[in-house]
């Protein structure tokens, strides 16, 4: 082995770095470059960092929050902190570097939230992704800024939007912030956020009208309040109307221009927004007067009374109103702090008098100098009824010279002085207690206890059954009428006109004899006779309207009387009359009356023989005598009746007079006299008249069959002739009818000058007797007994019937054929007689006309008749001791 | 070969010879290729800790990013969050979860740091002197060649996930940007690891024999300057 190590060529390990460096370092070499590469990459792209100031950043986080520029990223929030007094939030955002320069000073931030109003929901994907910030700016690259003031609330013109900016104010409360502005219904633009204006008196906001619609503004615009509904009720009805659902529940502005030409508005000009669209176009015409002048006044003491828009005169005329009221706390020299109330007055200089264009300057100069003159603001009632007052400018004497307040703020101060407030509260107590001490309460008892009486008086059982009762009383008389009896009437009727028409046939021969016997002659100077008694009569008649006139007067007269209670009476009248009426011995009367026909009817039949046996026996002869006779007696009627008229004009003088009479009374003695035939009617026995009638048109019915049994036809012939002399007889009597007539006329004429006054009272008191009488137990009675004496008629008329009635009647007729005689005989007696009435007439006459003069007859008359009423009272008063004591007639007592 | 009492000690290198790395035919140390299978032939590798170094120092870049960016980036309907390696683990620590940050900080800190120590270690003591003996130096190398590929742990983790976990609008992870760089950095670190030439621990001890004869001197640079 050879122990020589070949020379091994060793490298040194201290080679040059070159030598020992491997390429691999080109790796981290590479890698450092490229990472360094990006590093400068990202410095040199990244923007400026800025920093926003926030009050409120909630939600913005860091590395999160993004800046956004119409909706799209360009920036991201890098740093969150806190200002030096911890009362704000600076917000660094790195800004993308292609964005940065338009980032100026008039850039505007706000935060995005997700947000729900009553406009509708904002910010929705804000939700899933947080908020972010955004950004607002214009085109132009400007002066480049770091620091911002971020605003709390997105602005109303975003991105880009064109509009007009103006401002809102209202002093009512009639301006809510964040409401659309709607024009026609269409949102034209945004209210923004309202804020108390500075001075305190209004609410101001800003808000914006979008482009195109800010051509619709102008000048002369008015802004009104839509939000809420109105409710109107007019002649077309009501209505309710709101701009939209959604104004109605979020509120809104609309707006309209009444008036034409006027320039389109600047941005920044205010507008005044009012309570509603009649009050906007009100202002058109108000303000076109100018802008008013505010002042300043502060008064002290109380002042409740004074509203805002109350009256701002000037003597007596109004030149602005009140339009502000507040308290304002004053300091004292004393250094003690009080409250006055701080009014502000809104005054139209153009009312102010002063020539020319009026501007606030010169109306301000105006009163300056008003008030160096003593000028001064007080208060003074405006309205006693409400107690307002109104502020009323006035040159008061002896004040302490006082000068307005030009540079007080926030409006000139005008002095006041003291006001003139009328106590109107005393005023009006006094005047309620003025009232309270009317008697109301008695008044109105006193009407209601004639109310209850009238209702009682009304709801009487009375009053009310009247009607019932005729109406039963008419259900009666139907039933009475319907009954067979009634309806078989005609044909009965129909066999009596079937004999009748025999009859006449039967006259006529007779008069066919007349005829032949030249009786026209007599029976023309008879109808002569009577043509002048129809004359007369005509004559008479003519009197009759004026008499006509008189009743009717009369009537009038008593038309005013009390006929209630007399129509209570009435009705209990017909009540009984109904019961009357509807008994069934009542019911049964036409029944008779029917067979009574039919006796008739066979009287008739007699009759007719009867007749054809007078044609036959010559009695034309003896009738054409009676005619003559009865022509005579028309004559010397119409001769009588020549007095009637006078007669007439008499009875009208006394129903003159009668009119002139106390007739109440009278009316209502006889509604008590009818309460009395009332009650009598209603007696038992008045009701069991009706079937005694019956019975007693029965026994005639017997009767006359009798008659038609026998021959009286010869006696009847005979009783002819005696009428034929008793007509004579009275033919020649009635010649004295005349002056009997006139003797009437002048009973009558002497009649009308009696005091029939105090006769009517007399009358009244014996009807009131009567009455008493009537109502008396012995008058309840009469009807029984005229029963009895009914029922005695009619066992009369049966034994007439049963035992020689005929032979008594032939006997009767026999006596009355020498009655007839006899009246033949007294007829010719009766002129004398006639001399006698006439004498005695006179003598009546002559004592009538005494009764003018001598009163002592009156008063005997009067005594007499004071006599009859008081027997009557006395019948009355026993009656009713015999009513309450029926023993008293055994006893004696 | 003859030798010494010295020989126990001998190297190869010492011998004059040369082994192949790939086929490990001994060739004498004059020959720059294998005969037998091609590979060249290198007693040492020469630029070995230069590439060990400049790989090593791209891992350590890699790693930086790999921590501080986000290795998730987990989105869920309303929110999106992204968390680091370490942040996670404390997420994790936080909710509960010891047992998993335990291990992602193991397998996502812990190993890669001390991957990186232990490579600058082995680095270092290939040219100076250090307490650690030869063999544990040995053993301390190939166990970071062997954990190495563990390493990539996390970023399957992320891999999976992010396949896993794709729903689309409701939930959906994706790998962050500290995915890309820690992967790169494992994958530097294993090119660190693997760049260096394991001969290099055991020159040292020839070194440190080698002075007992000629000289005393104890010093390193100045056996370094011996070298040269």
């Amino acid at each position: 082995m050879n122990d020589q190590i070949p020379d091994v060529t060793i490298a040194s390990s201290r080679r040059s770095l070159w030598d020992r460096a491997s390429v691999v370092w080109l790796v981290p070499f590479a890698a450092l470059a490229i990472a360094l590469g990006v590093a400068w990459q990202t410095y040199n792209d990244r923007g400026p960092l800025i920093e926003i100031v926030f009050d409120n950043a909630a939600g913005v986080a860091k590395g999160e929050t993004e800046l956004r520029y119409r909706d799209v990223a360009i920036g991201l929030v890098e740093t969150v902190k806190f200002t030096e007094a911890l009362d704000q939030v600076i917000v660094g955002v790195r800004v993308d570097k292609d964005v940065a320069p338009y980032v100026d000073a008039e850039s505007e931030f706000w935060v995005v939230r997700p947000e729900v109003t009553t406009q509708g929901v904002s910010g929705l994907d804000t939700v899933l992704s947080g908020v972010y910030l955004q950004g607002n700016w214009d085109d132009r690259i400007g002066e480049p800024q770091s620091t911002f003031e971020g605003l709390a609330d997105a602005p109303l013109l975003v991105g880009g939007q064109q509009g007009l900016s103006i401002v809102l104010r209202s002093n009512d409360g009639s301006l809510s912030g964040n409401t659309p502005i709607l024009y026609k219904g269409v949102e034209v633009g945004q209210v923004g956020t309202a804020n108390v204006s500075s001075d305190g008196f209004s609410v101001e906001a800003v808000a914006v009208v979008y482009s195109p619609y800010d051509n619709l503004v102008t000048d002369q615009t008015r802004f009104w309040d839509t939000s809420g509904f109105s409710l109107s009720i007019g002649t077309s009805g009501a209505a309710v109307d709101f701009e939209s659902l959604a104004s109605l529940i979020a509120g809104g502005v609309t707006f309209d221009t009444f008036v034409s030409g006027a320039s389109l508005a600047r941005d920044d000009t205010t507008f005044t927004v009012y309570g509603d669209a009649g009050a906007a176009r009100a202002s058109i015409f108000d303000r076109s007067e100018g802008a008013t002048v505010d002042i300043m006044a502060i008064f002290d003491g109380n002042v409740s009374g004074l509203v805002t828009g109350a009256a701002v005169e000037l003597n007596g005329l109004r030149i602005g109103e009140v339009s502000g009221l507040n308290g304002v706390i004053e300091e004292t020299p004393s250094g003690s702090n009080f409250v006055r109330l701080q009014t502000i007055l809104s005054i139209q200089p153009s009312r102010l008098g002063l020539d020319g264009a009026t501007n606030a300057e010169d109306a301000l100069t105006f009163l300056q100098e008003q008030v160096d003159q003593g000028l001064r603001a007080r208060l003074v009632s405006g309205s006693i009824l409400t107690g307002g007052l109104k502020v009323q400018l006035a040159s008061v004497a002896n004040v302490p010279p006082a000068s307005m307040n030009i540079n007080a703020r926030p409006f000139p101060i005008i002095p006041v002085a003291d006001s003139e407030i009328s106590d109107v509260s005393l005023t009006a107590q006094g005047a309620l207690d003025r009232l309270n001490e009317l008697p109301i309460e008695e008044l109105l008892q006193s009407a209601t206890d004639f109310l209850s009486n009238a209702s009682v008086l009304v709801g009487s059982a009375e009053t009310q059954q009247v009607p019932a009762d005729i109406s039963a009383l008419l259900a009666e008389i139907r039933t009475v009428v319907g009954s067979p009896a009634i309806q078989s009437l005609p044909d009965q009727l129909g066999n009596v006109m079937t004999d009748l028409e025999t009859t006449m046939s039967e006259v006529r021969v007779i008069l066919t004899a007349v005829q032949e016997q030249e009786v026209v002659n007599r029976v023309a100077s008879a109808v002569d006779a009577v043509t002048g008694l129809t004359s007369e009569l005509e004559t008479t008649i003519e009197g009759v309207p004026a008499l006509l006139a008189e009743i009717e007067a009369l009537a009038a007269k008593a038309n005013g009387l009390p006929l209630e209670e007399l129509l209570v009476e009435l009705s209990a009248l017909s009540a009984n009359a109904n019961g009357l009426i509807g008994a069934d011995a009542t019911q049964a009367l036409p029944a008779q009356i029917g067979q009574v026909t039919a006796e008739l009817e066979g009287a008739l039949a007699e009759v007719q023989t009867l007749v054809a046996d007078l044609n036959a026996n010559a009695a034309t002869t003896r009738l054409l005598d009676a005619v003559d006779a009865a022509a005579a007696t028309a004559a010397s009627l119409d001769a009588s009746f020549a007095g009637v008229p006078d007669l007439v004009a008499r009875i009208s003088v006394v129903a003159e007079e009668a009119q002139g009479m106390d007739l109440a009374t009278l009316t209502s003695e006889i509604t008590a006299l009818v309460a009395s035939a009332d009650s009598l009617v209603s007696s038992e026995a008045t009701q069991a008249l009706p079937s005694e009638l019956n019975a007693a048109l029965s026994e005639l019915q017997t009767l006359l069959v009798s008659v038609n049994g026998n021959d009286t036809v010869v006696r009847l012939l005979a009783a002819v002739d005696a009428a034929t002399v008793a007509a004579e007889g009275v033919t020649t009597s009635v010649e004295g009818v005349p002056q009997l007539i006139e003797n009437l006329n002048a009973v009558a004429a002497d009649a009308q000058g009696l005091e029939l006054d105090a006769l009517i009272d007399r009358v009244t008191s014996l009807v009131a007797s009567a009455d008493t009488l009537l109502a008396d137990e012995g008058t309840q009675a009469l009807p029984a007994e005229l029963t009895a004496s009914l029922a005695e008629l009619r066992s009369l008329m049966a034994e007439l019937s049963d035992g020689g009635a005929i032979e008594n009647t032939n006997a009767a007729l026999l006596s009355a054929r020498n009655a007839a005689d006899e009246i033949a005989a007294a007829a010719e007696t009766l002129p004398a007689l006639l001399n006698r009435a006439n004498a005695l007439l006179g003598q009546a006459n002559t004592t009538l006309s005494g009764f003018e003069d001598t009163s002592p007859a009156i008063r005997d008359a009067r005594a007499a008749l004071q006599e009859v009423a008081r027997a009557a009272e006395a019948v009355a008063s026993l009656a009713r001791a015999i009513e309450r004591r029926p023993n008293s007639l055994l006893v004696g007592r | 070969m003859s030798g010494t009492g010295q020989l126990a000690a001998l190297t190869a290198r010492e011998a004059g010879l040369v082994g192949c790395r790939r086929c490990t035919r001994v060739w004498p140390i004059e020959r720059t290729e294998c005969g037998r299978c091609g590979a060249s032939l290198e007693s040492r590798d020469p630029k070995s800790l230069s590439r060990v170094w400049a790989w090593w120092t791209v891992g350590v870049m890699f790693y930086f990013p790999a921590n501080l960016y986000p290795m998730l980036s987990t989105r869920t309907l309303l929110s999106t969050s992204e968390s680091t390696i370490v942040g996670g683990a404390i997420d994790l620590i936080h909710h509960g979860s010891i047992g998993i940050a335990v291990v992602i900080l193991v397998a996502s800190v812990l190993i890669p740091m001390a991957k990186f120590l232990c490579i600058a270690f082995l680095a270092l003591s290939a040219r100076r002197n250090t307490d650690m003996s030869a063999g544990s130096r040995q053993h301390l190398y190939e166990l970071v060649e062997y954990v190495g590929r563990w390493s990539m742990i996390d970023v399957f983790v992320v891999a999976i996930l992010s396949a896993l976990v794709q729903l689309n609008v409701a939930a959906s992870i994706n790998p962050g940007p500290a995915s890309l760089s820690f992967a790169l950095s494992v994958i530097f670190t294993m090119l660190s690891a693997q760049a260096f030439d394991s001969r290099l621990i055991w020159d040292r001890i020839e070194d440190a024999d080698k002075p007992a004869t000629p000289s005393t001197g104890a010093s390193s640079p100045r056996q370094e300057d011996a070298y040269s």
